[in-house]
């Protein structure tokens, strides 16, 4: 029975061994990635927070808000972060609780569920806290979506408790993407990157990532207005652009004179831009004025 | 005693197994959440009805293989669109992503086809077989592609399948699916 038991343990250690080598060939963990962390990818960060009005942006060590009422920044409190860590997303969930969530390498995934008074990390189901692009559902509140250096993109369903990996991500250095309730996926709506190669686009069950149009560089940041799925705005240094038909084409669309870090779009049609030297500006949908 | 062990490697063969294919915590501090994915993994996919696989295969060679490849290879450059913006047939292997997909939606995809919304042609870019195959048809070829899934993938498949669905009931599917070529054979 024990020499029986020895030659089992041994065919299934074995066995393991070989099915973990085929299976990190397949997925690609063991590759080295397009997506490890470098300075090139994403400088700050900005979100419109539709339940109370506001605005979060990050200088990437801290967390400010505006109420659109008041105009006034003021820091929200967060625990100290990690040395070397950044902010590098900051996403709203959907849905009444709008729940908030920072994520950036070194940083991993912090949630809040009291507009900022507390936070805690949800990441311990990640391989590593190196997140370097981090988007909420647009429509489904529990579910997120994070890029992890070195591994790919890892899903939760259940507000950050589990996380699987579902994707490499596409060829290209992802710097931030945002999940769009734009019609026509096969499951739930479409995950839009902006990249070093420019902006790429896939359902997301993650049936494969489709460069979304062509842009004249690397694209910084990329938002939807969610009142029109397809129309999508992406920064390409100083310049914003701007497609109607869900990234098939892109056009020129202004520029605030600075180059443009990160995006957000409100409900009610106005875009906001992070600028390069910290400043947000805005315009409303139908001008090219920034303010 | 030997016993115990041996049922011990098969547990931890498992976690690793099952850790590294969903992405569970290493690096940093256990906790329940990390606990959490390694539950995701402990219902194993049941094993295929090799009847329905031999079923399934002759069907995927007569009415799939010719655009998804005899040995479900797909198209060349099959994730690059043509300037119509048409997809070529994707892989159902390993190579593929339908592992990716639930039974219900592999299932609403055979029968109702699939139009990508970015594709400018007339064309869907998965036909529907609704009117050429019989629900258990579906069934029978979506069980045979799975044969040509790494296990890893197939689990990946079967927690998808669990959450977002299954294949339609057969009394339901048979009501709303047109007559194939199972009930004419039948009769």
């Amino acid at each position: 029975m024990n020499e029986m038991s020895r030659y089992l343990a041994k065919g299934i250690q074995k066995l393991a061994f070989a099915a973990v080598v085929a299976m990190l060939a397949g997925t690609g963990a063991a590759e080295a990635s397009d997506n490890a962390p470098s300075l090139s990818q994403a400088i700050g960060a900005l979100v419109y927070e539709p339940r109370t009005d506001a605005l979060y942006r990050s200088d990437g060590r801290a967390l400010y808000r505006r109420s659109m009422a008041g105009r006034e920044w003021t820091k929200v409190s967060l625990t100290a972060l990690p040395d070397g860590s950044r902010i590098a997303a900051i996403s709203v969930s959907a849905g009444e609780q709008s729940q908030l969530y920072l994520a950036g390498p070194g940083l991993g995934v912090l949630k809040s569920v009291d507009a900022g008074k507390s936070w805690s990390h949800i990441d311990q189901g990640l391989p590593s806290r190196e997140v370097i692009a981090f988007a909420a559902h647009s429509t489904a509140p529990d579910t997120l979506f994070a890029v992890v250096a070195g591994e790919g993109i890892y899903r939760s369903e259940d507000g950050g408790v589990r996380w699987r990996m579902v994707d490499k991500g596409p060829d290209a250095k992802v710097r931030r993407f945002i999940h769009s309730n734009l019609e026509g996926s096969m499951q739930s709506g479409w995950l839009f990157a902006a990249t070093d190669k420019g902006a790429y686009r896939s359902m997301d069950c993650f049936c494969g990532w489709r460069p979304a149009g062509s842009l004249p560089g690397p694209v910084a940041a990329v938002t939807y207005d969610p009142n029109r799925p397809k129309e999508l705005y992406a920064a390409v240094g100083e310049q914003l652009y701007r497609t109607v038909n869900g990234g098939e084409e892109w056009e020129a669309a202004g520029s605030p004179g600075t180059e443009i870090t990160a995006l957000a779009h409100s409900r009610s049609g106005v875009l906001y831009a992070l600028l390069a030297d910290g400043r947000v500006v805005h315009r409303s949908r139908m001008s090219k004025r920034w303010q | 005693m030997a016993v115990m062990r041996l049922a011990g490697l098969l547990l931890a063969g498992g976690l690793v197994l099952s850790g590294l294919s969903l992405g569970v915590a290493s690096g940093h501090e256990e906790s329940d959440a990390a606990e959490g994915s390694r539950a995701l993994s402990e219902a194993d996919p049941p094993p295929l009805d090799m009847q329905q696989v031999e079923a399934g295969r002759k069907i995927y060679q007569e009415y799939c293989a010719s655009c998804h490849g005899a040995r479900g290879e797909g198209q060349p450059n099959w994730e690059t669109p043509n300037a119509q913006g048409e997809l070529p047939a994707p892989p159902h292997n390993a190579e593929g992503h339908t592992w990716k997909h639930s039974d219900a939606m592999l299932y609403r995809m055979v029968s109702e086809g699939w139009r990508d919304p970015f594709n400018k042609t007339r064309h869907l870019t998965m036909p529907a077989f609704q009117d050429q195959l019989s629900s258990d048809e579906i069934r029978d070829v979506i069980t045979y592609l799975k044969t040509l899934w790494t296990p890893e993938q197939r689990q990946f498949q079967w927690e998808e399948t669990q959450v977002r669905g299954g294949f339609p009931a057969p009394s339901a599917a048979s009501t709303s699916q047109p007559d194939g070529a199972r009930k004419q054979n039948a009769d």
